[in-house]
Formats: C-alpha cells, sequence, structure tokens
C-alpha cells in the first residue's frame, strides 16, 4: 500500500543522491526545457500586445458594457488570487499538522502561491481606465492633491490585503530557502556563487541556525494563516458589499471563496507537480504516495466547497424574490450560460471528487493531471458565473438587462496570463530547487519501521 | 462682520410619471448641455451609449402571468420612467470607490470628480439605478460640433465615469447670481436642462427645504414615492405615480 | 534498529540536534503506554463499573432538576402552544444542548478519520454525549409544534408539502438515531469486554448488545468500514440538522432576516462548544473519575489546537456576515443588526464574543496554555457558558420577534422590523425549564458513562500496538506506525 522509496542504504547515500536528483534540473538545462519556455515567452509577448493596445486605445477595446461593467479581466484576478491560497495550505497548515506526506509539494506550492499573486495583482490595474494613476494611488499615501485612498472601499483592502499576503508568503519561501541556498551556494562557481552567497545568508548548518530554522517556520507557518483566510475574505467582500447586485450580496462569499481558492488552488499544485515530476525526472519524490494524499486532502475540500455553492444558491432563492430568480434563470437555463454552468458542475465537482474516491485513480498520475486541470476549468467557470450574470442581472429595473461577450483581447489576457504564471516557474526553477532539499532529507531521517507480529508497518519518528 | 449660514438648500427632482409622454427632450437637452459624448451607431450597438437621463420604456399587459402569445396586445400598454443619478443620500457608490472620486456633498448631490477617477467601475457595478456611465473610447466630437460644447462643463476623456450631476453648473450660477445681488436663491432660479426643456412639464426641480418651492408640496403628493425606497439609499428624485384611469379593472399601475 | 548516527551528514544531525535542544527542559514526547493489554481493559472496566457517592449525589440532583423543570414544562403547556415568547428560553435551551450534543461525535468521526494519535482516549466521550439528544428530543416535540405551516413563508422549503414539521421531525430522529448507532458501533468491542469480563446487570446488557463479537479480523474490519460509512452519513445529517434548525426556529421568524452564512455559522459555533464539552468531559474523567493514567497532557495539547481553530472560525464566521449586512445599510438588514448586536440583545451578544472568542484567543495561542490541562479546560468553561448565551440571544430574540412580527410570518415579503422589541428576560418558570433540560441532559450522560466505558478500551489498545520508543540522539523518542 505505501511504497516506500529506498534512496540509499546509508545516510550519506541517501543525501547525495537527493542532492544530485534534485539539484540537477538546477544546474543543467534540457532541450525541451528551452523549447516550452520559449513557447510561453511566445504566448506571454503576444498577451502583452494585446495589454498595450489596451492601454493605448482604451477600455472599449473589450466586451464590457453597460451594465457588466467587470468581466473576463476580474475572473481572472479572483482566479489567480484563488490559485495562490494552495501555497499555504499545503506548507502552512499541513506543517502545522505534522503531515509527513507534504514534504515535496511545500515549495512548489509556495512558488505557485508567489507567482498566481504576482500576476493577480496585475488585473485590478489593467481594467481600471486609467491604470497610468491606478498604480499609485491606492497606496496609502497622499499622492495627488493630499487625499488619501478611501479606506472605506474593498477596492482599498484588496491591496492592501494581497500585497500583505504577497510579502508574507515571499518572506516564507525566501526562509524557507536558506539552506538550500547554501547547498547551491556549495555547488556552483563565479557569479552564481556569488549570488547564492548573499542569498544563504552566511548558512553553515550548526544547530543555533538550524534551531532558528525551526522556529521561523512554525512561526511564519501560524502568522501566514489569518492572512490566507483574510485575503481571499476581502476578495470576495468586493462583491459581497456591493447591496446593488443581488447576486452578489451573500453573507456566504467569505468563507465560500476562501474553500474554493483552496480547492482550485490545491488541484494547481497536484497539476503543476506532475507536470514538473515529468519535466525533471523526479520520480522518486513525487511518489504516489503523495498524489494520494493530495487526492483525499482534495476530495475534502471539494465537498466543503460543494456545501457552500449548494448553500449559496438555496439561501438565494429560497425568498423566492424576481430579481434573484431571473438571475437563477439566466446562470442555469439561458445559453450559453446554461452550458457554461453544466460545464462548471461537472467538471469542478462531479467528474473529479467520484474519481478521487478510487485509490487507482488517486494513485494514477495520468488520471490526477486530468481532473486537476478539470477542476481548474470549472473554477474558472465558477467566478465567470458568480460575476457576470450578476451584473447582467442586477435589480428589478430590467430595462437595463445584458448579457456579455468578451472580445479577443481579454482572452488573451487571460491566456497570457497562464502562460506567464508558468513561464515563471520554469525559470525559477533554474534558480531555486522546487523540491525542498533539507525537508525530503529530514523525512528521511524520521523514517523508520516496526514489527507487529508477523506484518512490518512502515512508521515515523515523532518529535512532538 | 459676522456672516450668517444659512442652511444649504437640499436639491430635488420630483418626476411626474404620469405627464412623461417618453419624448426624449430631456436627453437631448442634457446632452447638449453636459457635453455628453456622441452616440453613434457604433457606440450604441456597443452598448455603450450615454444617456444621463434616460426614458425606460417598459410594457406592460393586463395579465402578466400569460404567455406571449396568449396576451391581448391591444390591452398592452407602455410606461416612461425618467431615469437619471438619483443623488442618493445613502449612496451605495460613495463608499467603494478607491480615490475619493464620488462623494456626497452638503447640498445633497452626489459629486463625481473627473480629474481624480481611475475608472475602476466599481460605483457603476454598485448603483441600484444602474445610471452610471463610463468613457470605454475617447470621446470625439466632429469639427462642427466643437463650438456646441458648453464652456461651463468639463470635457471628459476615456477611462473616466461620468453621470447626471444635476446641472451642477447651473446650480452653482443660480447661487452665485443670488449672492451677487444680495438676496437668497428663489424656487425656479435654477432649472437644469432636462427641466427646462421637457414639454409637458412632467419634471420639477428646486430645494426642498424651501417651503415655498414647487418640489416641497409635491414630494408630498398622494401619488408620491420613491423608486426601491426599501433599499434604504435615500433618492433625492421624488416620483409621482402614473394615473391609470382603468385602475379598477386592472389592479391599479405600477 | 540503530542507525549510524555519525556517518550522518552534518546539516540533518545537527538539525535534530537542535531541536531536540530547542526544547529545553520541557521536552515534549507523546505519551506511550506501556502497561500490558489485559491490564487496560481491567482499569477501563473497574473505573466505569464504581459508583461513588459523590457520583450518585450529582445523580440525584440532576434527576430532581429534571423532574421540577419538566413539571414547570407541564404547567406552561397548559396555556397551549400559541405565542412563541413563553416557549423562547425553552428553545434556548434546546438548541445548546443539542447542538452541543449532536455535534460532538464529528469531533470523534473527523480524529479518526485524520488518524490523529491523541484522540483515542477522547473519542468515546465525544460519542457518548449524543445520547443527551434523547432529551433534546423530548424537548423537541413541542417545540417543532409552534412553527407555522410553510405556505407563502420565506423558509427554506419552499412550497415542499408538509413543511417543516414532518422534515423536522424525521431529521432529529435521523441526527439522535445515527449518533446513537456511532456509539453503539464504536462500543461493541468494549461491550464484548463487558459481558466476558464484567459483573451484573452490565454484564447481561452487554451480553445481549453485543453478543457475538469474537474479535475476528473480519469483524474488526467490518466495525473500522461501519464507523466510516456511519461517520460521513453523520457528518453530511448534522450540516443539515443545523441549517434545518437554524433556518426554521431564527431565520424564518424575523421578518427580512436573509442570511446564507447563519446555518454554517450556527454548525461551527456547535462543533465549538462540543470540543469544548469534551475536553470537559476529558478533564473530569482525569481528576475524579479515576482515569489518571490513560489521560495525558497530550489530549489537551491536540484538542486546545482545534478548539482555538474553532474559536477562531466562529469569528470569522460571524464577521463575513456582519461585513455584508453592516456595509450594505440596507433597512431591513441594519434591523437584524440593531436586534441581535447593536440594541436588544446586546448583552449576550458581549457575553459571547467575550467568552467564545476573546478568552479562547487570548489563552489558548500560547503554547504553555495548550501544554497544560487546567488552562483548555477553563477555557471550555468559558466557550460552553457563551454558548448558552449565545443561543438565548438568538432564540429568545427570534422568538419575541416572531410575536411581534405575527403578521409577517406568512408574508413572503414582509416589511423590515422598524422596532426592536425589548430584550426578554427569564421568568422563573423558564429558569426551571433551564436547569430542567440542563439536568436532563446530565443526568442521561451520567448514566451511560457508567455502562458504556468512556474511554476506548479497544482504542486505547490499538493505539498502543503503533507506538514504540526508541533512542536517537541522546533522547528517547516516540516512533509512530503509519499502516496505510
Amino acid at each position: 500500500m505505501q511504497d516506500r522509496v529506498v534512496l540509499g542504504k546509508t545516510p550519506q547515500e541517501v543525501d547525495s543522491r537527493i542532492n544530485r536528483e534534485l539539484l540537477t534540473n538546477v544546474l543543467y538545462t534540457e532541450r525541451r526545457y528551452w523549447m516550452i519556455v520559449g513557447f510561453l515567452a511566445l504566448v506571454v509577448a503576444l498577451a502583452g500586445g494585446a495589454i498595450g493596445y489596451m492601454i493605448n486605445q482604451g477600455i472599449g477595446v473589450t466586451g464590457l458594457h453597460r451594465p457588466v461593467f467587470w468581466g473576463f479581466m476580474i475572473t481572472n484576478f479572483v482566479f489567480w488570487v484563488g490559485i495562490s491560497h494552495a501555497g499555504v495550505m499545503l506548507s502552512a497548515i499541513l506543517r502545522l499538522a505534522q503531515a509527513e506526506w507534504r514534504r515535496p509539494a511545500t515549495r512548489a506550492a509556495e512558488i505557485v502561491t508567489v507567482f498566481a499573486l504576482m500576476t493577480a495583482i496585475l488585473f485590478p490595474i489593467l481594467h481600471s481606465g486609467r491604470p497610468w494613476r491606478t498604480m499609485y494611488w491606492a497606496f496609502p499615501y497622499d499622492f495627488a492633491r493630499g487625499i488619501f485612498p478611501n479606506v472605506r472601499s474593498p477596492l482599498v483592502w484588496d491591496p492592501t490585503a494581497i500585497t500583505t499576503y504577497l510579502t508574507s508568503s515571499i518572506m516564507f519561501v525566501v526562509v524557507a530557502l536558506i539552506p538550500d541556498f547554501a547547498v547551491m551556494r556549495d555547488r556552483t562557481k563565479g557569479v552564481a556563487k556569488a549570488i547564492y552567497r548573499v542569498l544563504a545568508m552566511g548558512w553553515r548548518g550548526t544547530p543555533r541556525q538550524w534551531r532558528l530554522q525551526i522556529v521561523a517556520g512554525f512561526l511564519l507557518s501560524a502568522l501566514i494563516l489569518p492572512v490566507f483566510v483574510s485575503v481571499h475574505s476581502i476578495v470576495s467582500w468586493d462583491f459581497g458589499v456591493a447591496q446593488s447586485v443581488e447576486a452578489w450580496h451573500s453573507t456566504v462569499f467569505a468563507p465560500y471563496f476562501v474553500i474554493g481558492a483552496v480547492h482550485s488552488g490545491v488541484s494547481a499544485v497536484v497539476t503543476v507537480m506532475i507536470i514538473l515530476r515529468w519535466l525533471f525526472h523526479w520520480e522518486n519524490y513525487i511518489t504516489k504516495d503523495t498524489i494520494d494524499s493530495l487526492g483525499r486532502l482534495l476530495i475534502v475540500v471539494a465537498t466543503a466547497w460543494f456545501f457552500f455553492f449548494v448553500i449559496e444558491i438555496l439561501f438565494s432563492i429560497y425568498t423566492l424574490e424576481d430579481a434573484e430568480l431571473a438571475l437563477r434563470r439566466m446562470q442555469l437555463w439561458e445559453s450559453p450560460y446554461s452550458w457554461l454552468f453544466l460545464t462548471f458542475i461537472l467538471t469542478g465537482y462531479f467528474i473529479p471528487v467520484p474519481l478521487w474516491l478510487f485509490k487507482n485513480v488517486r494513485r494514477s498520475f495520468k488520471w490526477m493531471l486530468i481532473t486537476t486541470i478539470l477542476v481548474n476549468i470549472g473554477m474558472w467557470i465558477e467566478r465567470f458565473l458568480i460575476i457576470v450574470p450578476g451584473l447582467a442581472r442586477k435589480q428589478g429595473l430590467s430595462f437595463s438587462w445584458s448579457t456579455y461577450h468578451p472580445s479577443i483581447i481579454e482572452v488573451l489576457m487571460v491566456i497570457g496570463s497562464f502562460a506567464f504564471v508558468s513561464m515563471n516557474i520554469l525559470l525559477i526553477s533554474k534558480v531555486v530547487p522546487l523540491i525542498p532539499l533539507y525537508d525530503v532529507k529530514e523525512g528521511e531521517i524520521l523514517k523508520d519501521e516496526f514489527k507487529i507480529g508477523k506484518a512490518t508497518i512502515p512508521a515515523t519518528m515523532r518529535e512532538e | 462682520m459676522a456672516i450668517e449660514r444659512k442652511p444649504e438648500p437640499k436639491w430635488t427632482l420630483v418626476v411626474d410619471a404620469d405627464r412623461c409622454s417618453g419624448c426624449q427632450a430631456c436627453v437631448v437637452a442634457c446632452q447638449a448641455e453636459n457635453n455628453v459624448p456622441l452616440n453613434t451607431d457604433a457606440i450604441f450597438n456597443q452598448k455603450r451609449a450615454h444617456e444621463w437621463i434616460r426614458i425606460e420604456r417598459y410594457w406592460v399587459s393586463d395579465d402578466p402571468e400569460k404567455r406571449p402569445d396568449e396576451i391581448d396586445f391591444s390591452k398592452v400598454k407602455a410606461k416612461f420612467l425618467p431615469l437619471m443619478c438619483q443623488q442618493c443620500e445613502n449612496a451605495p457608490c460613495e463608499p467603494v470607490c478607491p480615490v475619493y472620486a464620488t462623494y456626497h456633498n452638503d447640498q445633497g448631490l452626489n459629486v463625481q470628480v473627473y480629474n481624480r477617477c481611475i475608472g475602476t467601475r466599481y460605483c457603476a457595478n454598485n448603483c441600484n439605478y444602474q445610471v452610471r456611465f463610463f468613457n470605454f473610447w475617447e470621446p470625439v466630437w466632429p469639427e462642427t460640433l466643437r463650438n456646441q460644447l458648453n464652456p461651463d462643463v468639463t470635457v471628459r476623456s476615456r477611462g473616466i465615469m461620468e453621470k447626471c450631476t444635476f446641472c451642477v453648473q447651473r446650480i452653482r450660477r443660480g447661487i452665485r447670481t443670488a449672492i451677487r445681488e444680495d438676496r437668497d436663491v428663489r424656487d425656479g432660479d435654477v432649472t437644469p436642462a432636462c427641466v427646462q426643456s421637457c414639454p409637458t412639464g412632467a419634471l420639477t426641480f428646486g430645494n426642498i427645504k424651501d417651503e415655498k418651492s414647487a418640489v416641497h408640496k409635491l414630494a408630498e403628493d398622494a401619488r408620491h414615492y420613491r423608486l426601491l425606497e426599501e433599499q434604504g439609499t435615500g433618492p433625492n428624485v421624488v416620483y409621482l405615480k402614473k394615473v391609470d384611469t382603468h385602475a379598477a379593472e386592472d389592479k391599479g399601475h405600477e | 534498529m540503530r542507525r549510524k548516527t555519525k556517518a550522518m551528514s552534518s546539516t540533518t544531525h545537527n538539525t535534530h540536534a537542535a531541536h531536540h535542544e530547542a526544547e529545553g527542559e520541557h521536552h515534549y514526547q507523546p505519551q506511550v503506554l506501556t502497561m500490558p493489554h489485559a491490564q487496560v481493559t481491567q482499569d477501563i472496566l473497574r473505573a466505569s463499573s464504581t459508583m461513588g457517592r459523590t457520583y450518585k449525589l450529582a445523580l440525584a440532583l440532576f434527576g430532581g432538576l429534571f423532574i421540577a423543570g419538566f413539571a414547570v414544562f407541564i404547567v406552561r403547556a397548559r396555556d397551549g402552544f400559541d405565542t412563541f415568547t413563553s416557549w423562547a428560553y425553552l428553545m434556548a435551551t434546546f438548541g445548546f444542548i443539542f447542538t452541543t450534543a449532536m455535534s460532538a461525535p464529528i469531533f470523534s468521526v473527523t480524529q479518526r478519520m485524520v488518524r490523529s494519535h491523541w484522540r483515542r482516549p477522547m473519542g468515546r466521550s465525544a460519542e457518548v454525549l449524543s445520547v443527551a439528544g434523547i432529551v433534546g428530543a423530548l424537548m423537541f416535540i413541542p417545540l417543532v409544534l409552534l412553527l407555522p405551516n410553510a405556505d407563502n413563508r420565506k423558509t427554506i422549503w419552499m412550497t415542499f408539502p408538509g413543511a417543516p414539521h414532518v422534515y423536522e421531525l424525521a431529521a432529529l430522529i435521523g441526527i439522535v438515531a445515527l449518533g446513537l448507532a456511532i456509539l453503539y458501533v464504536s462500543a461493541i468491542p468494549d461491550l464484548a469486554a463487558i459481558r466476558d469480563h464484567g459483573t451484573g446487570w452490565r454484564k447481561s446488557l452487554a451480553r445481549r448488545l453485543a453478543s457475538s463479537f469474537r474479535g475476528t479480523p473480519r469483524e474488526w474490519k467490518g466495525i473500522k468500514a461501519m464507523l466510516m460509512v456511519l461517520g460521513v452519513l453523520y457528518f453530511l445529517f448534522l450540516i443539515g440538522v443545523h441549517t434545518m434548525i437554524a433556518s426554521d426556529f431564527a431565520l424564518s421568524l424575523v421578518p427580512g432576516w436573509k442570511d446564507a452564512i447563519f446555518p454554517a455559522w450556527h454548525a461551527i459555533s456547535g462543533l465549538q462548544s462540543a470540543v469544548a464539552c469534551t475536553i470537559l468531559v476529558t478533564f473530569l474523567l482525569y481528576k475524579f473519575g479515576g482515569y489518571k493514567d490513560y489521560i495525558s497532557v497530550d489530549q489537551f495539547w491536540g484538542a486546545s489546537k482545534i478548539m482555538l481553530a474553532l474559536s477562531l472560525l466562529w469569528m470569522y464566521f460571524w464577521l463575513s456576515g456582519f461585513m455584508i449586512f453592516w456595509y450594505g445599510r440596507q433597512p431591513v438588514e441594519l434591523a437584524v443588526i440593531k436586534l441581535f448586536f447593536a440594541e436588544s440583545y446586546r448583552f449576550p451578544w458581549a457575553m459571547a464574543v467575550c467568552l467564545n472568542f476573546a478568552v479562547p484567543f487570548l489563552l489558548l495561542i500560547w503554547n504553555a496554555a495548550r501544554k497544560s490541562m487546567i488552562a483548555p479546560t477553563i477555557v471550555s468553561c468559558s466557550i460552553l457558558l457563551g454558548t448558552f448565551f449565545d443561543r438565548i440571544r438568538i432564540y429568545v430574540g427570534s422568538f419575541t420577534v416572531a410575536d411581534v412580527r405575527a403578521d409577517a410570518l406568512h408574508e413572503l415579503h414582509a416589511g423590515p422590523l422598524l422596532e426592536n422589541p425589548p430584550p426578554h428576560l427569564p421568568g422563573t418558570a423558564d429558569v426551571f425549564m433551564i436547569l430542567g433540560g440542563l439536568g436532563g441532559a446530565l443526568f442521561i450522560i451520567m448514566l451511560a458513562i457508567k455502562f458504556f466505558p468512556p474511554i476506548s478500551i479497544w482504542e486505547v489498545t490499538e493505539g498502543m500496538l503503533y507506538r514504540r520508543k526508541r533512542r536517537f540522539l541522546k533522547r528517547e523518542i516516540m516512533v509512530m506506525g503509519k499502516p496505510d
């Protein structure tokens, strides 16, 4: 049942094998890597062109119009903030819960978080009418005419929360990277060695330094948890506090968005890990056990998300108000929203979760890749279905009801954001080992086994 | 010399839905007065037409439960509802602007500050009445129409929000004139463009705090109501219900 | 299985040396029990069959309170079930007892699912708390008679026939039955132990309940599979029950109160108070029950983290609802805020915030507090008291409004509650009914733990199999077996 990979007979063998296998992709590059990065860079350039065109011509190049003033760009923003929640879930929460299987996944999750947040925060700036002013007017400083930003606005809470989360995630990643930077420092030459020496901050591996490292890890894990919950709650309040959009004015939005974010984020990390495993030959580290445990976590998270989804719809329609019913009618029965809804509910929950109930599916890399990609397709559509139909059927004054068709510029921007995040993850894998070396080594040391009767039970040494 | 501050006026617009014939003269007048960007065919087809005041037209059938093929169209009536910024006391658009581009002044107006706006469009999303407009494109006026632009009103660029201001430039002019003539602002001094152009007299404007004003009397009329009152936005526009002469048969109006 | 410590690489060697030194003198290691398995059975059976004098006195007291409360209930029932206000405090007591007691098995179910090592002595106490649901069910039947039917009302049943009475009763019977089923299935091996090693009436009752259990591998697999299935069912059912009770007895009675997070918050609040109750029971068993060898600080260290998390969630779920209402400034929603938080019921609300959030948060963030037995117990008492005030706030508030706005009960889109009724204070009869309800619940729980051993013999023994001690780098540490 548990496939424990035996990496070596002595601890030294284990150590050097881990170093060799996990650092290969950092120090040496295959050709297929360059092809993939090149392709992604092309897509990013295309998206960049689209953005440039939009800034030059105006928001008119998009498909937005009254009453649907927010469309693909804001959907994408919420989606990427959602993806960013994986880092804390897998890194911080599982560290505090002492789940051993998290070890290979933590660094990739944190990296996905950082890049997802960086991408997410671009979109509110780009979608505004005058982005050249937005960039600095949302800061808590009276840049123009002595007026501070309006702290009552959720659009000011947003950048505050996201930059806090981004800063703490970067700190989290960098602090966890220090021992690995030291390993890199000791194995490179020249300019690279100089840079790593600075980043490693004098790490020697003494007991005192390890003690500080471990305490820092626990503290950062605990402190980042409230940030993690509050970020997506604040993003959900962009919509929730809008009393004029009936579909958005629901009290359940904050936990609904957070749990949806964990669902889509953890799925995204599974996708990223399976792809990286293929790309960098990490068969010994991202094992069937890892994806099995992640699949089980996903079942729980997905079901919790589904509960909130059902509650949200039930509680919006149970008072049988005309405006709400008209909105749900549009979401569920009117084409093309009905097709989008069907796709979303199937790919977001009803295809992946029943599949994940089977151990064979959870332990198959191909199936986990397929199901987690489906989940994220579904979750992107879910954000779209919350935002656009809500605006299209705002209130009972039906004269202004409308629909929405995205333009090619918006589609390019969305595709570009996916390429941007993927490209950044691949580029950073050249600087930083995406599986934490010391975490995996620590896991190997703590592995043990004992006999009960005739059976040999795998075990872990518990430090507390 | 001590300056005695008189209480600030509270500007109110009264719309008589019974008198409105749906002629849209107010829409044209507003466009002319306030440099509202031109609504060409292309812009209209993109559904981005700017109409600071618009006439909403609803078809009212005798029995809304009937299917379309069962309705007796000879009994269907058109209802016109002129809709402009309600200048809400409790405006939902105000707290959500990240840069304070919209605020409530002490004369009861919801003021839009064009050069502060960065165009996040949250205020437009949060407007219950959908009366806020965004400049998706840079407004273009052909050579021939440039002399028609009102010098008292800013010409907006792309990327910012705009909406009905109760012709704040005319309000300011009325107050300035009153001060220069050393008197109070009288009822009838200030007339927004839409009120001025309405042929049936459906629109009335004035200071509701002035007991002698027309709006003060009309605001307490038996037919008065405000739009979406139960949402608590506190609009400063009062509507007077359309009188339905067949009310007894058709279960009333609205 | 000794590793060659000298050959280890310096970095990783130092990690662990450092970590152990970091713990200093208070090096915490989970408890590893070393007595023979037969002694475990003996100890627990002995402790769970002796009834000391204090126990008998407490039992008599609770029984007496229950009878007094019941008598007062009969007297008041003669006035009929027309007004809500006279039954408000009974509803609050029912809400408190039922949500606490029926949420408790979730603690056992979820901890078993994630295989936390410290849950083993606590699981049964959590499951046993669900017997108080029987007393709750008795209280519930008159309360459900109060509810008007669902015609033209804003209930979650919309236009379903027979709502809400049929569904509420079905849900209630279902959840109590499921809770008792979980208790029974999880206790079968221990009942077999009583059948084999017990005496007297316990032996014969146990023989009837667990006649054929022999402990074959197939039977063990069956019990574990059954517990998993029942656990998942119970979870789904419990969420449904919380939603139903919160919406039928509170949400639908206040005009204009449309709140999607309220049932979820109600569930979290129930879970929080259930975990608190379990911790309190564990402490009492440790101090007075004679189970000193089997309960250690491990249980409190583990469960207090969950209690802290639930307290934070409590505040978070409340805030996410409050933010929407407060920011939107809609008159219907502002009226609800004034009723439950700002004006009429601000005293119980203030108590609830202090006791359910401030005290748990400020105490449990400290490692030292979580590593003691007394601090989590104090926090548990605070949470239980706070939840009690909170239920009073919700149900007495909703019930008084239902009377004041009886016109709005069958009005689908009623206008806002414009004037909040003043807070309704309990009368003497109310106090008797409260004490009677609490007494009844405590009475039945105390009876149950003298039959079902409150510490699960089989789970503790199983846990002993999966733990070993070994030496590692100058210290003795625990090794946890992870069979799957």
